[in-house]
């Protein structure tokens, strides 16, 4: 019973969060002068065409009718037309998400369990040379663009004929069977990949590498330490355990990380992915693209917090009882 | 110990340097950093030279002027013929020093007042050193700024949301599942079009901050509220709280020790955000304004490859970011180990 | 095939000579044998012909030799959002759609003559308004279904509806009204309009004849915009064009698929086109696609910018590759000022009143000509690879650009002095004009679209240009839309920087720019009555610009309408970039224009020899 209402609330929650995110999305478009219509009076297209063209789509009428109609075409799980593709958001952006997966998935895990790993070692080292050179480099990787970053990979792409310039597979790929297939696909993820992942792993070996030192100085560990257990022991139960809960705890935002950072590889590495549909929703002003975009930007941020929730719940119970009993 | 030392001093001087390059950038630089060439775009930094092609001896440094031979490759021929030697302290351009004193001198110069281009010139002619000066202002103010806004608001929530629990805890928690969702590009453009036209630069850079900002503290309020959830059931804070302390007691003897240095490393990590999110606006078309001297503004140019294949010098202001973010993090990790040494 | 029985005029393009004809009947080629019958039956005519081209016989003969075979790879910069060439606008799906759809008639992009194409001639009346049109017979959609005038019919009846969404509908209103469509028989259709047609019948070029057969439902449906979008399976997609649908993968590729029903053939008689396939990745960023033609993987570039040029160039041997300047290309970037007396719904004026005084005067505007550094923008921003406009239309518009308008060439000097003439001076010295009776420093705002890079340094370098005169400007970035929702709709801005591009070289089809009531009139759109005496003088030049039928006095007109322009300056041009295009040496027959896609116009001729 207890279960049921925590799990009725969490969609409360989440019922909530949609609502408001794309109530806010329809009012910031209305913000701004002008919609996707708007330039095609450069074209040689007669007015009256644009205006049934914008009585077609709804844009004629008030925001809030807008909004009201968008949430009633919903309940037919119907997420509106994109004017831009011409076709249906739903079909667009779960198209794009998928695509956007498969960047930013991978990344997301070994930058997260490399950063991790990488930061434990450098919370150890700290005060060695070793330490200080981590020090170094993961303050030069978390200060480079990631636009430099995906621009010199695809200058090296070019120079180097070893990886492909964009794209998320060769176009004269056709017919293969589905090993040749993902080697295709594995082989143009590699460098945008990289791109999306060492920002990620500078920044979660940032996060552990504090989180451990500061583990390193409490007084449990140093009676751990005077009761002369073994070392390795009680880093691993002792100092990883509890330091790896706040970079835990910080992990599913990473997910935001990963696709502000790939609207910027998606761009330049032609991979038709959702920072891409955003892009083109943002500067064509497709209204109902950009909501769809934003809506499932929301719903795999809001799927990272709640993964990262689990883990931490099941890795320290302390934090159990305000999950279960809040609110 | 000593490497530390030696880190530390590093730093210190790196501080010291690039705060010096703020105040004085009109002082260091020998050309306004808004003037434009258009007959010396993308000129590669000037070679300082002692021996002239005749093979004598100048006692004083110089350099041949320039001239633009094939705008296509932007290539460059030195006139021979045309020696411009380098003085201290020479009469240019009147700034005012430190925003207060009058004043036309500058470091190094020219006799002629013809410019030099010590590391060279951007895409319209603009001295890439002085723009880096001048950009260290603004950027280092805008990085300040953001940072702080940034962890405020993120400390806030954060604390407030772990301590007091309940509803507030809810909604602040839902607040800033929303905040984090919100289209921040979109919120950007939004935001502008609110505002009158005619915009400053100052207010477009202040309104991109504040922006990036207002959107990037959820992470920390989460991080710090996890923290505080994971301290409150602590136990040497329960046994506090078994010794009768109050919450306020609890809050600052017990739980702002573990609190301050992870909030302190969560900001610096940050910390790249607020300069490279110029960078990052202007790749993706949305960035404010298309003025002013900030070294995001400065790496627009990053859209044109040959920037990193050919003009490497426009690279200038990565060095000057990555300076300033290892003397954050250098001087972070010194803040955090001095609060941890006082708070426990 | 012998050479020296072709005509040697006519740039050896398109016109088979009807000797040539005689020879080839005895090969079989139908077409030919056909057109003998339709010239018999038309041949006394009472019509005046206006057009330079047309021809006594179907013009299926194309002056060009080539292999079979071979798939072409090219790039768009988006996925296409639909495949009718009706209803798209973008260069993207224009691009590919046009592959897809023929035309009655067809500007030819060299010669910029108009061809003929489905209609394989055509009469005017003495008066030049009503046209009638001789379709090619025997001819096939690409579904190998036959096309006719019926065909013709319905494309104009959907063309001229609102609720079809066509996007090209414009260019054939004469006056605001459409033409009336007759057909006289299956194969003949009659245009009338209600007014002489100075240019003839070039508005036709580009518009697609439709299948009847196919879109006839969907129209009746109200599914006309969806029919032909996206998701269609390419059997649903047939058109006159030399290349069908094949495959469509979104994000990454299109793939057409030589039209065997296509009508042209090649000078030895072999069915175009030559290539099997053409292969359109979606590559959106442009850097991205000249790395790609720099490592083979694309066959053709249609438009570089100058950074990837000089990057290419270096290369360009190693590889194997052509790359061309064409010069300047039509597209120009104007500055305009405000000139709209109006107010906004608030009451309030779209331009403070006593600074619309100013900008109103042309001095002010010649001044502003002045003190731009064309020759530097052109230098730094393109390269060197653009070129210094003065007036409407850009120098690369050979045919009908006016060579001897007045410069308002870099004259700082002469700016200030114009300046100082309309009673604008700095008296306290702050470096900034004063204008009005408050003496106020003049300040204007800027407006300009982001995302293209050159015209963002064009505003940064023009806002320094203007500073040294004592014309203070602050820029602002907009969405394109936005920029374009402010000149067009809401009026509210004092300055525009905004890239303007003609679809065709003729000054016909931009009559909304240069008449004061048309919607494009930019600095005052939509005047009930001439505002002031040369916008008078340039509505009675466009009249008569669009109504004459005589060559020469048409082009006097324009002529005039240019010299009143440049002295005026109602929008000041700046830079007209150069063309610049690429291709692998292993292409043949490719004939660069500068008319959009500016290389790919002729794909069923190129051909690919095997390397």
């Amino acid at each position: 019973m207890k279960a049921l209402g925590s799990i009725l609330r969490k969609a409360a929650q989440l019922t909530f969060l949609f609502l408001s995110v794309t109530a806010a999305t329809f009012l910031l478009s209305s913000l701004i002068p002008g919609d996707f219509y708007s330039a095609s009076r450069l074209d040689p297209i007669p007015q009256e065409t644009i205006e049934q063209l914008r009585r077609r789509h709804g844009l004629d009428q008030p925001l809030h009718e807008q909004y009201l109609r968008w949430l009633g075409s919903l309940l037919r799980w119907d997420l509106g037309f994109s004017l831009f593709y011409r076709r249906p958001v739903a079909s667009v952006v779960g198209e794009a998400l998928a695509n956007t997966l498969w960047l930013g998935l991978p990344a997301l895990v070994i930058g997260l369990l490399g950063g991790m790993l990488l930061g434990a070692v450098h919370a150890l080292v700290r005060e060695r040379p070793f330490g200080y050179g981590l020090d170094l480099v993961s303050t030069l990787v978390i200060s480079l663009p990631t636009l430099l970053l995906g621009l010199g990979a695809l200058l090296l792409a070019a120079a180097s004929h070893r990886f492909p310039i964009g794209g998320m597979s060769s176009w004269d790929l056709v017919d293969a069977d589905f090993g040749i297939w993902l080697l295709d696909r594995m082989h143009h993820l590699v460098l945008p990949g990289l791109c999306l992942t060492l920002p990620i792993l500078a920044r979660v070996e940032r996060l552990q590498c504090a989180a451990t030192s500061s583990t390193l100085r409490r007084n449990y560990v140093r009676s751990a330490m005077a009761r002369g257990l073994g070392k390795v022991r009680i880093f691993l139960r002792y100092v990883l355990r509890p330091s790896v809960n706040p970079v835990l705890a910080s992990s599913g935002p990473l997910f935001a990380s990963v696709l502000s950072g790939s609207l910027v590889l998606e761009v330049i590495f032609s991979w038709p992915g959702l920072g891409q549909a955003t892009y083109n929703a943002l500067f064509s002003r497709d209204l109902h693209l950009l909501v769809g975009c934003v809506t499932a930007s929301s719903i795999l941020l809001v799927a990272g917090n709640l993964a990262a929730d689990l883990l931490l719940l099941k890795l320290d119970p302390g934090t159990r009882r305000p999950l279960e009993g809040g609110s | 110990m000593t490497l530390r030392g030696a880190a530390v001093a590093l730093t210190r001087t790196t501080a010291v340097l690039l705060l010096a390059a703020a105040a004085l950038s009109d002082f260091l630089s020998t050309t306004r950093p808004e003037v434009q060439n258009l007959e010396m775009f993308y000129a590669p930094p000037a070679r300082i030279r002692f021996l002239d092609s005749e093979g004598r001896l100048h006692w004083r440094p110089f350099v041949y002027s320039r001239e633009l031979t094939d705008p296509l490759e932007a290539r460059y021929e030195e006139r021979k013929d045309r020696i411009c030697t380098l003085e201290f302290f020479v009469e240019g351009y009147p700034y005012r020093l430190f925003g207060l004193l009058p004043v036309n001198r500058h470091l190094i110069g020219t006799q002629t007042g013809e410019a030099i281009y010590p590391l060279g010139t951007d895409e319209l002619g603009r001295d890439v050193l002085a723009r880096a000066l001048a950009g260290a202002r603004t950027s280092l103010l805008v990085t300040l700024l953001g940072i702080f806004i940034y962890a405020l608001l993120g400390t806030a929530v954060g604390a407030v949301a772990g301590w007091q629990g309940g509803w507030l805890d809810s909604a602040l928690m839902r607040i800033s599942e929303f905040v984090l969702a919100l289209p921040a590009l979109y919120l950007l453009l939004a935001l502008r079009a609110l505002l009158p036209v005619r915009l400053p630069y100052w207010q477009a850079l202040l309104l991109t901050v504040g922006t990036i900002a207002c959107v990037a503290w959820p992470p920390l309020a989460k991080g710090v509220r996890g923290l505080v959830l994971q301290l409150r059931s602590a136990g040497y804070v329960e046994a506090a709280r078994g010794l009768g302390a109050n919450g306020r007691q609890i809050f600052v003897r017990h739980m702002l020790p573990s609190l301050a240095p992870y909030a302190l490393s969560q900001t610096l990590i940050a910390a790249p955000v607020f300069i490279m999110g110029e960078v990052v606006l202007s790749f993706l078309d949305v960035g404010l304004s298309a003025t002013g001297s900030s070294w995001g503004a400065m790496l627009k140019n990053l859209k044109d490859p040959r920037v990193l294949t050919d003009f490497w010098w426009n690279l200038t202001p990565l060095l000057f970011i990555f300076a300033t973010l290892f003397c954050l993090n250098t001087l972070g990790t010194q803040g955090k180990r001095e609060l941890q040494r006082t708070m426990l | 095939m012998n050479l020296k029985f072709l005509p040697p005029s006519v740039f050896s393009l398109t016109v088979p000579s009807r000797f040539h004809k005689l020879r080839t009947m005895g090969i079989g080629a139908r077409p030919a044998l056909l057109a003998i019958a339709v010239l018999g039956l038309v041949a006394p005519h009472t019509f005046t012909v206006t057009a330079p081209s047309v021809l006594s016989d179907p013009p299926n003969r194309q002056a060009v030799t080539g292999t079979r075979g071979g798939n072409l790879v090219v790039a768009v910069s988006s996925d296409p959002s639909t495949f009718n060439r009706m209803l798209t606008s973008g260069v993207a799906n224009a691009m590919i759609a046009d592959r897809l759809s023929g035309d009655l008639v067809h500007i030819n992009r060299v010669t910029m003559e108009l061809e003929p194409a489905l209609a394989w001639k055509w009469e005017a009346d003495k008066e030049g308004r009503q046209f009638t049109l001789h379709l090619q017979k025997g001819l096939r959609f690409s579904d190998g279904s036959p096309f006719s005038a019926d065909d013709v019919l319905f494309t104009f009846q959907v063309l001229q509806d609102p609720k079809s969404g066509a996007v090209q509908a414009g260019n054939l209103r004469v006056d605001g009204s459409f033409p009336e469509v007759a057909k006289a028989d299956d194969y003949t259709v009659r245009l009338s309009f209600n007014r002489p047609v100075g240019m003839g019948l070039r508005m036709l070029d580009s518009i697609p004849i439709l299948p009847r057969h196919l879109l006839e439902k969907h129209y009746a449906n109200g599914t006309f915009t969806s029919a032909w979008g996206p998701t269609a399976a390419p059997g649903e997609v047939a058109g006159m064009g030399p290349f069908r649908l094949r495959e469509y993968q979104r994000g990454s590729r299109v793939v057409l698929e030589r039209n065997p029903h296509y009508w042209k053939k090649d000078r030895n008689g072999q069915a175009l086109p030559y290539l099997d396939t053409i292969t359109y990745l979606i590559i959106p960023d442009r850097n991205t696609e000249a790395l790609r033609f720099q490592a083979g993987e694309i066959d053709l570039v249609s438009s570089l910018n100058p950074e990837n040029y000089a990057g290419l160039r270096r290369a360009a041997a190693r590889q194997n590759l052509t790359l061309r300047d064409l010069g300047p290309g039509l597209m120009m970037d104007f500055l305009w000022f405000n000139l709209n007396p109006g107010a906004g719904a608030n009451g309030k004026p779209f331009v403070d009143p006593e600074k619309r005084a100013v900008l109103e005067k042309a001095e002010f505007r010649q001044a502003v000509s002045h003190a731009l550094d064309r020759q530097g923008m052109s230098r730094s921003i393109y390269l060197g690879l653009g070129t210094p406009q003065f007036g409407p239309i850009s120098s690369g518009n050979k045919a009908w650009h006016h060579t001897g308008i007045p410069a308002t060439a870099f004259n700082a000097a002469r700016a200030r002095a114009l300046l100082r003439g309309i009673g604008l001076v700095d008296a306290d010295g702050d470096g900034i004009l004063e204008f009005g009776l408050h003496r106020r420093p003049l300040e204007l705002t800027l407006l300009t679209s982001r995302g293209n890079m050159a015209r963002e340094k064009t505003a940064q370098v023009l806002r320094e240009n203007l500073a040294a005169v004592g014309l203070r400007v602050d820029i602002q970035l907009l969405l394109p839309n936005e920029v374009a929702a402010r000149f067009l709709n809401s009026f509210d801005y004092e300055a525009i920087l905004f890239g303007i591009t003609p679809t065709d070289i003729v000054p016909d089809l931009q009559t909304d720019l240069w008449l004061t009531s048309g919607k494009l009139h930019f600095w005052h759109p939509g005047q009930s009555a001439p505002h002031t005496a040369w916008e008078r003088e340039m509505d009675r030049l466009t009249a008569r610009l669009v109504t004459s039928l005589d060559p020469a006095v048409r082009k006097s007109a324009f002529f005039k309408m240019q010299e009143i322009w440049a002295r005026e300056l109602p929008a000041i041009s700046i830079i007209a970039p150069n063309i610049i295009v690429g291709w692998k040496n292993t292409l043949g027959n490719l004939r660069p224009s500068i008319l959009v896609p500016y290389l790919l116009w002729n794909a069923e001729e190129i051909t690919k020899r095997s390397p």
